[in-house]
């Protein structure tokens, strides 16, 4: 339990350390733009699969509640509600956490270990702002991107399926996804995909960082990067879910 | 406490529950090169890293060109930095990035000196360490020997000082490990660069240093030239020369 506490105050301080290396964002402006190619286009087609599949279910599992209570015209409304605010960025977060998640702490682990990054710091490069904070800032501002794609793909998924199984023409289903769009819900989605990414990259990092030992060091990061960022992913779901959605703004 | 370019004193370290370093008193004189000498696990790369800042000694003092540096903060660690540099023992490239860039780097965050300015002195360091031709190679495709001298490389582009190198010559043929003593006798002959280097070689001990230390029980046991080494009767420091693994190992 003590050391429970003890990693807590370790990752508040890395995100306080990365928070003050925002400051040198312009200075590493190329690796942050080459970390959001990595983090969030590399991810697009798992993502796109994932999303494609979701929507697909969300409709077979829409159409089987609302039989006997009301048309089935409205399946369109549940999946568009469903995957924009919770399936979309929660789904997606949890896949491109075990992705990235895995390959930040994976790469920082091995720098660890190689003594890459004691090297950094003897050419008084200070690694936080140059390894860390590039890793946060791509995956806080890709994961909102990838999830726009993955709420587009997994409406279209259900689309495929209403027009497949249950002959709905594509036309009734996009006036049910029209009629019961709210901006908020998208926003909300996509700011919670951005506190997803955040937190991400911020475990990636941590378990990446303290890795000790030779492969299998490394190896085990990267499994308790995964692990962490999933359970951070789906506890701040629920906090997020209450601020968005329960408080008025 | 004596002018130099390191001096500590009392210097302690605890790790895992053990003193790797139990009151480590060493002076580096400007412009010598200094060998320390130790079983592994004995704590010669922690004393190095001490001396550069990668870690904090829990008591005694450590002095570096003059200033007091035990408890340094992060601003003056990177203020010293561009005067000290260390050749790490697997040569610790970056290996997402070509060896010229690994010996840019450093270049490019102390100095903000032009790009074509930066390329010169990348062919400069690399022509000194006699790989000239391999700034576009990433490390991947390079031999340990090759990768060592680029650590050499990139530890010389800021013209450093001091420079501490963590077993240079290990896992090397010993062609190869000439080539790497000559570069370390050629960096302070030519650069005047004043240089600790640990190693269990003792050939390339006596190859290079101007002064010999042995490390041993987490303290200095013996300090001298290869000379006195020679002809040393201290026992532990005799069984260390001589590789034997009888009493009295310490």
């Amino acid at each position: 339990m003590l050391r429970f506490f003890e990693d807590v105050g370790r990752v508040a301080a890395l995100l306080v350390a990365t928070i003050k290396g925002l400051a040198s964002v312009p200075r590493h402006g190329r690796e942050i733009l080459a970390q959001m190619y990595a983090l969030g286009v590399g991810s697009l087609p798992l993502v796109v699969v994932v999303a494609a599949f979701t929507g697909a279910v969300t409709a077979v599992q829409a159409a089987y509640q609302l039989q006997g209570f009301l048309p089935l015209r409205y399946v369109g409304s549940m999946v568009q509600k469903f995957v924009l605010i919770e399936l979309g960025p929660v789904l997606t977060a949890l896949v491109v956490g075990g992705r990235v998640g895995a390959a930040i702490a994976a790469e920082l682990g091995t720098m660890r270990v190689t003594e890459q990054i004691d090297a950094l710091e003897t050419l008084a490069i200070p690694p936080i702002p140059y390894l860390v904070m590039p890793r946060i800032v791509a995956a806080t501002f890709m994961l909102p991107v990838v999830t726009v794609f993955a709420d587009l793909v997994g409406v279209l998924g259900g689309l495929a399926v209403a027009y497949l199984s249950y002959d709905q023409s594509p036309h009734t289903y996009l006036e049910a996804v029209r009629n019961t769009f709210q901006s908020r819900d998208l926003y909300s989605g996509l700011t919670k995909a951005a506190f997803f990414g955040g937190s991400i990259g911020l475990m990636g990092s941590f378990y990446g960082f303290r890795t000790e030992g030779g492969a299998e060091g490394v190896g085990k990061s990267a499994t308790q990067a995964v692990v962490a960022s999933c359970v951070l992913v789906l506890a701040l779901d629920y906090v997020l879910a209450n601020l968005l959605f329960r408080v008025e703004f | 406490m004596a002018a130099g370019m390191i001096a500590a004193r009392g210097l302690v370290k605890r790790l895992g529950g053990r003193d790797v370093l139990a009151g480590v008193d060493l002076d580096v004189r400007e412009g010598e090169t200094l060998v320390l000498l130790g079983r592994s696990g004995s704590g010669k790369s922690v004393f190095l890293k001490h001396v550069i800042g990668l870690m904090r000694a829990d008591a005694g003092r450590i002095e570096l060109f003059g200033e007091d540096v035990t408890q340094a903060d992060e601003r003056t660690w990177n203020r010293l930095r561009r005067d000290v540099a260390m050749v790490f023992q697997a040569g610790a490239l970056f290996d997402s990035m070509s060896v010229g860039e690994n010996i840019a780097l450093g270049l490019r965050h102390q100095t903000g000196a032009p790009e074509a300015e930066i390329q010169a002195r990348v062919a400069e360091c690399l022509g000194f360490v006699g790989l000239a031709d391999t700034a576009g190679l990433k490390p991947s495709a390079l031999s340990g020997g090759m990768r060592k001298r680029v650590g050499i490389a990139r530890a010389i582009a800021l013209r450093p000082r001091l420079l501490l190198y963590d077993e240079p010559t290990s896992g090397l043929d010993p062609v190869t490990s000439d080539v790497i003593n000559r570069l370390v006798r050629a960096l302070q002959k030519d650069l005047g660069v004043t240089s600790v280097v640990v190693t269990h070689d003792m050939q390339s001990a006596y190859h290079i240093a101007d002064r010999i230390a042995l490390l041993s029980q987490g303290r200095i046991r013996f300090t001298g030239t290869p000379d006195e080494v020679r002809v040393a009767r201290d026992p532990v420091l005799r069984q260390f020369v001589e590789g034997t693994s009888q009493e009295p190992v310490a």
